[in-house]
């Protein structure tokens, strides 16, 4: 009876992050000039390696870190596109490369820029200092899949970049579901992921346990937030530790950029102006203070503030995240006239 | 072999169909078998390590047995030999490398050029365990409490048998060699609890102890001094909860397993956190261990006979015949700084064992005035003092190193750093919704379950019951974290 309650309840195929977003908003990847696989989200392999093979080819190149804002278009139509692509179009013989991940942290963001820097000629980098994403730690394999899978590590003795390097040898070398510590597959290791192939092969129910997983705590959360009357405008705490880690690591990444001979464009994103943003007004205008005093630290490093570029009208709405249908503001993610004005925005201060 | 597993639910699914369908004799072999695979499924060559430990006791066991009295010291030779082998064993595999970094570093400390190489050494799964069991069989059979198993499969499927080889709970050969040998007919009785617990402890460690997990790894991985004394005590109650849930998990499928095919294991937990004093507490978690440590290390200790090894926990209980205090406070302050080394190789498990032997001192002295509590105020005041006492008790058993243990008791006690949020809203809801659902089960359990089960409502509560728990247990199923005590 399990099992039939498994198959009936969590059926279908969809990504968990489809899911977070809601119907509303789609995930969309830009493309280079001639369709070139240049924006990379989190899994495949060859989507970096085409995006290098894609970055050889230019006379300079950009890299435009970002979150799920970089690659999502609310209520999006046919032909409509991200930011990343509108620049290609208005750069001619300049590469942009993107890399973004939901939710993304100045963390994760180090660790990816300095594998891109490893990997191929970048001149320009764009970061983006979403408020909202301080509030992470960590870095999360799924989306530094090709760091993890090719052993990166940072050369470094900062304590926080020695920690990242930890957790990135973690991530490369985990420890063996069946709990051995060395390199070797276990019996078990074998045996498991035979089973679990052959499970997956044959039944759709263990095909879709992720999907299961997914829905059981995007349940968890939209009960949370009707128990507590939480919403998108709701606000959020800045977390001190966090926080703090992260401005640590968009400093070594400035630092690391410098290194390189590289520009820095320091951006505060759009934001939904025309309602009162999520956050606590005192702690917003400090976070935007202390993301220019890093600007100002470096020479390189050039600061914009774009927060009210994009009007109220151009972003959107989001699925209900408490389960009473219905919809709520969207402060992260506008339609794609959002897209073209950070596109015209960003592009002059991205121009070689 | 992993309980968590597919790999495992098979296995089992084989080894229970087979075992019923032979004869007596078959069986042991069977399962014997059975038992060296399961262990040999993480680890085929350390199966030499298991056996090296069971034929010495074999043999010194039937040595024991076999001397009179009169012997005693050739006795006592036979004995030796066994504890040698026994720890030895343990001392190579769990603490020699723990040994030589703390001399290296003493040696650092003393600016010599002396340095002690690095072995890489893996620890061999349930060691700890079938180590103590080892023990015991052989200081029973010396005690006379035991007579010496003359057929070595027998003994052999004792020390092996696979449902609790590897994080207990820790038998007693009294209790297993007897049910081993028994031909048990098949009961149908045995087939429905034994899969009611295996499914109880696949629950509470895949749907429940798995997912706070990551929650309490993220949190401890955070810079200490980061953190209030408030996020302390959230870590610890998640950490608490985590670690109950997970090796109370194993427990229960440890006594399922063992009942599908007829054998009876002795409970290993029974709700600690409802304890009103630590003492209660030890009769309460990892029942087995405290039992043992009582039996082999605390009453040798405190200089009194034992004159019968129970499966009954607790350490540090009074005692009819007493020792006198100053050897009581170092039978205890003694047995508990075994106690935390058992667990683990690091300082840190050393300061978690004395931190028990202080609150248990300090439960003693305070006893007086604990008696005087007047009955129906005892529990609201003793409750939440035992609670977070051993909430509390997790934090050096948690932590990387003593420096962060130190560091995060500090923000504790300091009044500057006391306040304070470091942690993800979330956090804080999934300790404060595990501590209250927690209170509700054990409620439900004790005061609502048996009422209901003569009501009509029993056998349709029992279907949706089984069935939310079979399907989440089938989402949730994944060998992505061992069980914890796997490491000890």
């Amino acid at each position: 009876m399990g099992i039939v309650l498994l198959g009936t309840v969590f059926s279908g195929e969809r990504s968990f992050e489809e899911a977070a977003l809601g119907s509303l908003t789609v995930v969309h990847e830009g493309a280079g000039p001639n369709g070139e696989n240049s924006h990379c989200q989190r899994i495949k392999e060859e989507d970096h390696a085409a995006a290098i093979a894609f970055a050889e080819g230019n006379k300079s190149n950009i890299l435009i870190l970002g979150n799920s804002q970089t690659h999502s278009i609310n209520q999006k139509k046919g032909g409509e596109t991200v930011y990343p692509e509108l620049i290609q179009q208005q750069l001619d013989g300049v590469g942009v490369l993107t890399h973004s991940m939901p939710n993304a942290n100045f963390q994760e963001f180090l660790i990816s820029h300095a594998w891109w820097t490893q990997h191929t000629a970048i001149d320009h980098v764009a970061v983006p200092a979403f408020m909202d994403d301080l509030r992470e730690d960590g870095l999360r394999g799924d989306f530094l899949k090709m760091p993890v899978t090719s052993g990166f590590q940072l050369l470094s003795e900062q304590p926080l970049e020695q920690s990242l390097n930890k957790q990135l040898n973690l991530l490369t070398n985990p420890p063996s579901e069946a709990g051995s510590e060395s390199d070797a597959l276990t019996p078990q290791d074998v045996s498991e992921e035979a089973l679990n192939a052959w499970l997956s092969d044959h039944t759709t129910v263990w095909r879709n346990r992720s999907n299961a997983r997914g829905d059981l705590f995007l349940s968890l959360y939209g009960l949370r937030n009707k128990a507590f009357g939480i919403t998108a405008s709701t606000q959020r705490k800045m977390i001190p530790a966090r926080y703090d880690r992260n401005l640590e690591a968009l400093r070594l990444l400035c630092e690391r950029a410098a290194a390189a001979g590289q520009k820095v464009l320091l951006y505060i994103p759009p934001i939904r102006t025309d309602v009162a943003p999520p956050y606590d007004p005192g702690e917003y205008a400090q976070f935007k203070e202390d993301i220019a005093s890093i600007s100002t630290a470096f020479d390189h490093v050039e600061f914009a503030n774009l927060e009210d570029i994009v009007p109220g009208p151009l972003w959107g709405y989001k699925a209900s995240t408490d389960g009473d249908g219905e919809p709520e503001l969207d402060f992260m993610h506008f339609q794609f006239a959002g897209h073209e004005i950070l596109a015209n925005a960003l592009t002059p201060l991205l121009a070689p | 072999m992993i309980f968590n597993s597919v790999t495992f639910l098979v296995f089992f699914t084989f080894v229970a169909s087979l075992y019923w369908a032979l004869g007596r004799k078959p069986r042991y072999w069977f399962l014997f078998l059975a038992s060296l695979v399961f262990y040999g499924f993480w680890k085929w060559e350390y199966l030499s390590v298991i056996l090296l430990s069971a034929v010495t006791d074999f043999v010194v066991a039937r040595k024991l047995d076999d001397l009179p009295d009169e012997k005693g010291k050739e006795r006592k030779r036979w004995l030796a030999v066994s504890l040698v082998i026994n720890l030895g064993l343990l001392m190579y595999f769990k603490y020699l490398l723990f040994f030589t970094e703390n001399l290296n570093g003493l040696f650092e400390m003393l600016g010599t050029a002396t340095r002690l190489p690095y072995w890489d050494i893996l620890l061999p799964f349930g060691i700890s365990f079938y180590t103590f069991e080892t023990i015991s069989y052989t200081i029973d059979v010396y005690r006379r409490h035991l007579k010496a198993e003359r057929e070595f499969i027998h003994y052999g499927l004792f020390v092996a048998f696979f449902p609790k080889l590897v994080a207990g709970p820790i038998q007693r050969a009294a209790e297993l060699i007897d049910q081993l040998k028994e031909r048990p007919a098949f009961d149908i009785g045995f087939l429905t609890q034994g899969i009611n617990r295996i499914l109880q402890g696949l629950f509470l460690k895949v749907v429940l102890a798995d997912n706070l997990a990551p929650v309490v790894d993220e949190a401890f991985a955070m810079d200490p001094g980061l953190l209030s004394g408030i996020d302390v005590i959230t870590l610890a109650f998640l950490f608490g909860f985590q670690i109950y849930f997970d090796f109370a998990a194993y427990s229960h499928i440890a006594l399922g397993a063992a009942l599908v095919l007829g054998i009876r294991i002795p409970e290993n937990f029974n709700y600690p956190y409802i304890s009103t004093s630590l003492r209660e507490f030890w009769k309460r978690w990892h029942i087995s261990l405290s039992s043992w440590i009582r039996d082999y290390l605390y009453l040798p200790l405190t200089g009194v006979k034992v004159t019968q090894s129970t499966g009954k926990g607790g350490i540090g209980q009074s005692l009819d015949h007493q020792p006198t205090a100053r050897r009581r406070n170092f039978a205890l302050f003694a047995t508990w700084s075994i106690m935390g080394f058992w667990h683990g190789a690091n300082w840190t498990f050393v300061l978690w064992g004395l931190y028990h032997a202080t609150f248990i001192f300090i439960e003693r002295k305070l006893q007086p005035l604990r008696n005087a509590i007047p009955w129906a105020f005892k529990p609201v005041i003793t409750w939440p003092l035992t609670l977070g006492v051993s909430m509390l008790s997790w934090i050096p058993f948690r932590a990387e190193n003593l420096t962060d243990t130190f560091e995060l008791y500090g923000r504790l006690l300091n009044p500057n750093t006391l306040i304070g949020m470091g942690l993800r809203e979330n956090t804080y809801l999934v300790a404060a919704m595990v501590m209250a659902s927690f209170a509700v089960a054990w409620g439900f359990a004790h005061f609502i379950l048996p009422r209901l089960q003569s009501s009509v409502i029993w056998y349709p509560a029992r279907v949706i019951q089984y069935t939310v728990m079979v399907a989440l247990i089938l989402v949730f199923l994944r060998p992505i974290n061992q069980f914890i005590y796997f490491q000890f």
